[in-house]
């Protein structure tokens, strides 16, 4: 696409994700997921939508989603608040009937989509050549990828042994 | 002896008085500390980040990330489009960089001289900050091991295809090659600038304080009065409120860094007609992964060693470029594959036979480059935008095909692309054409920065640029810069070396002036 038909598509894609977040409250609430109660920086709602978002960014290899969520909780509690605040506009957004009306066809918030949906939902965030699309896809991706990723927990999946300390001894590292 | 002092440290609100008041304990601020605080006078540095001693160091990403970088790690453009990987810490950028050491090239150096008026910039009148610097950080060609799996493929691909190459020369002294130097070092062997220049000047009688973050310069007419700011404890340990922190001074250098420096200016109302914050430049990287058949560890042993300027020069309508290699530890890894679901799962499993190999585009050269621009949000927190113009989708197009090619060349079984709306497997050179259909720039595919220069930039003449050929802040009498900030343009090898020196020539300068 060229550089102009993307600047348009984006302008058409931010008016619509613009009225959809004025448009907030026409979601329905996030499928209950019991929060816990000592939520530092997401709140119920927000924790809810991570909840459904996790087992889409990261797949199969998530077996334990309010891990996840939790360290996602923890990180955004030190960031500073605007910045928090800002990725769970983005959540939000994520979460919106009309986003998702506008974007796959589907009046449904996220986070009531069925598991095939949701990967359809959020392939389509992936490829879409809306900028503020590809601006929000990648700040969520980096928030639940990084945390996943940077789980000691999960090293094993990727073959890392751990700090340099837990090396398997060869010749280039004795 | 004198030490570096903590937010845990401090019982009530801070307020001093001396000679010089430094803001950043980086590669510019720490060099200016050691030099003027050994000239006798009174300093006074303060850092935002944390006083960060090896014991200390976990080198986990997870704990490393969100304590060592700029904003917990999450730094990036305004748009996401470029991740911005910046130091926050006591010793700055040094404290989690990979210690590639390159004295400025002469022909940027000629640039500068030429475009920028800075006629002081003459390869021999820099040597001897050069070799000073070098000396004091024991900068030399690094042979203590051969190169770690990752620039070995870097290596082996220039060598079969012909291309420049060579091995790097590091600021390192007893290192054990572990791979950590961008969590910090645990051996205490990169001597970055809290082991090293800081030490200096906490010897000379500087006072360091890590944990404050300066809001604002106040001003009186063309001085700068008072650094004015805040010890705040670290986020994971709120336990200790928050105290004000006033710094008066003679002098005040701003060694914030780009971004961060700039910033603080444009909070103390100091913009230099307009121009601080522009000219940002980012060396805007991007990165090929090959997988291989044998293991190359990527994460463990000295993150760069092998480099190849083979394409450094520009053409007329695409930048130039040069290549090395970027660790990969599984954060960094999971978040530079701009995708999501099974298909970054099943890449990362083969993390252990991968090689990440980086291009890095030399931007600020050609006249209708003006790079980024650093300007304030509604919270006061800097903001970054950076378009990635037509010379610069033309160097990332070429340097897609440079990177496949390389990794092929080393043997390389697969070759990725970090596409976002495409997932990017080649398996034979024989492929490669198939990146010249591929879209390129910002959200097309993965985008980073550790380099970032510019913003507060040094030019001769008055209507021009933020500081004067001696660092000294246009329309003010008391304010220098020194850090990358000031470079006019970026430079086609790794910064820090070049900043240690400015920063070490100016310093010198001014010391002399002010005693
Ligand atoms: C991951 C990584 C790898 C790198 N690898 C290399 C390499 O191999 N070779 C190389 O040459 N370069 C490398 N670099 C870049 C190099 O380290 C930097 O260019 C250099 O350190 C910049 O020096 P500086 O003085 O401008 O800023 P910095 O070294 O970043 O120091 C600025 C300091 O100022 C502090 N500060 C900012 N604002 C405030 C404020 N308002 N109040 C108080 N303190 C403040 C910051 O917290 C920071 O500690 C790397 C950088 C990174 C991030
Ligand atoms: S490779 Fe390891 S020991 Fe060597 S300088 Fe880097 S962190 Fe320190």
């Amino acid at each position: 696409m060229d550089r102009r038909r993307f600047l348009k598509v984006s302008a058409a894609g931010a008016a619509t994700l613009a009225v959809a977040g004025a448009l907030g409250a026409w979601s329905t609430p996030a499928r209950p997921t019991h929060a816990p109660p000592d939520l530092k920086a997401l709140g119920p709602r927000t924790w809810a939508i991570v909840m459904a978002l996790g087992p889409v960014f990261i797949g199969p290899d998530l077996t334990d989603p309010a891990r996840l969520a939790g360290r996602v909780d923890d990180y955004l509690a030190t960031v500073h608040p605007r910045a928090s605040t800002e990725v769970q506009q983005g959540m939000e957004l994520l979460e919106n009937r009309l986003t998702n009306l506008w974007l796959v066809g589907v009046a449904k918030p996220f986070s009531h989509q069925d598991p095939a949906q949701q990967a359809r939902t959020l392939d389509a965030w992936r490829t879409s050549e809306v900028a503020l699309c590809a601006t929000i896809y990648t700040a969520l991706r980096k928030l639940i990828d990084g945390t996943f990723w940077g789980d000691p927990e999960n090293y094993a999946l990727t073959g890392y042994p751990g700090p340099y300390h837990l090396r398997p001894r060869t010749a280039s590292h004795p | 002896m004198n030490q570096v002092t903590s937010h845990a440290d401090r019982s009530g609100p801070v307020d001093l008085t001396c000679d010089v008041c430094i803001v950043g304990s980086g590669a510019g601020g720490a060099v200016a500390a050691a030099t003027l605080a050994s000239a006798g006078l009174r300093v006074v540095v303060l850092e935002a980040g944390p006083w960060a001693p090896a014991p200390t160091l976990t080198l986990q990403e997870e704990r490393a990330m969100p304590r060592l970088y700029q904003e917990r790690g999450g730094r990036s453009t305004a748009d996401q489009g470029i991740t911005v990987l910046q130091g926050r810490a006591v010793g700055g950028s040094t404290k989690v960089n990979w210690t590639t050491c390159y004295r400025t090239p002469d022909h940027v150096l000629d640039h500068w001289q030429r475009v920028h008026g800075l006629a002081h910039m003459r390869p021999d009148a820099l040597a001897p900050w050069f070799d000073a610097v070098e000396r004091r950080l024991g900068i030399h060609t690094w042979a203590s091991f051969p190169p770690n799996g990752n620039n070995n493929v870097l290596q082996r691909g220039a060598q079969a295809l012909g291309w420049e190459h060579h091995i790097l020369r590091r600021n390192v002294s007893g290192c054990i090659n572990s791979g950590y130097c961008g969590l910090g070092c645990p051996a205490n062997a990169k001597q970055a600038m809290d082991v090293t220049f800081i030490q200096d000047a906490l010897q000379a009688g500087a006072r360091v304080l890590a944990d404050v973050h300066i809001d604002h310069l106040t001003t009186e007419g063309e001085r700068v009065t008072t650094a004015v700011g805040v010890s705040k404890p670290a986020p994971e340990d709120p336990a200790a409120p928050a105290l004000p922190v006033t710094v008066r001074a003679t002098h005040f250098i701003s060694a914030a860094g780009a971004i961060n420096g700039p910033a603080l200016l444009l909070r103390s109302g100091i913009t230099a007609g307009g121009r601080v914050g522009r000219r940002t430049f980012l060396h805007p990287v991007i990165a090929v992964v090959g997988e291989h058949a044998e293991r190359l560890d990527p994460f463990y042993g000295a993150p760069q060693s092998v480099a190849s300027h083979h394409f450094r020069e520009p053409t007329g309508d695409r930048l130039g470029y040069f290549l090395e290699v970027a660790p990969m530890h599984p954060m960094l890894a999971g978040t530079a594959v701009a995708q999501h679901g099974p298909y970054v799962a099943k890449m990362l499993r083969r993390l252990p036979y991968f090689s990440g190999t980086i291009a890095l585009g030399i931007d600020g050269f050609r006249e209708d480059d003006h790079g980024g621009t650093v300007t304030l949000d509604g919270h006061r927190r800097p903001r970054l935008t950076y378009e990635v113009t037509a010379p610069k989708v033309a160097f990332m197009k070429q340097a897609h095909r440079t990177l496949a090619e390389l990794q092929f060349a080393a043997g390389a079984r697969h070759v990725y692309t970090l596409h976002r709306t495409r997932q990017v497997r080649l398996s034979s050179p024989r492929e490669l054409d198939q990146l010249d259909a591929l879209p390129y720039g910002t959200h097309q595919h993965t985008i980073f920065t550790a380099h970032q220069m510019g913003g507060c930039t040094m030019t001769a003449s008055d209507g021009d640029g933020v500081v004067d050929p001696d660092h000294k802040v246009r329309g003010t009498r008391n304010l220098y810069v020194l850090d990358g900030s000031v470079l006019p343009t970026s430079l086609g090898v790794n910064p820090s070396e070049t900043i240690y020196a400015l920063s070490m020539r100016a310093a010198s300068a001014l010391a002399q002036a002010w005693t």
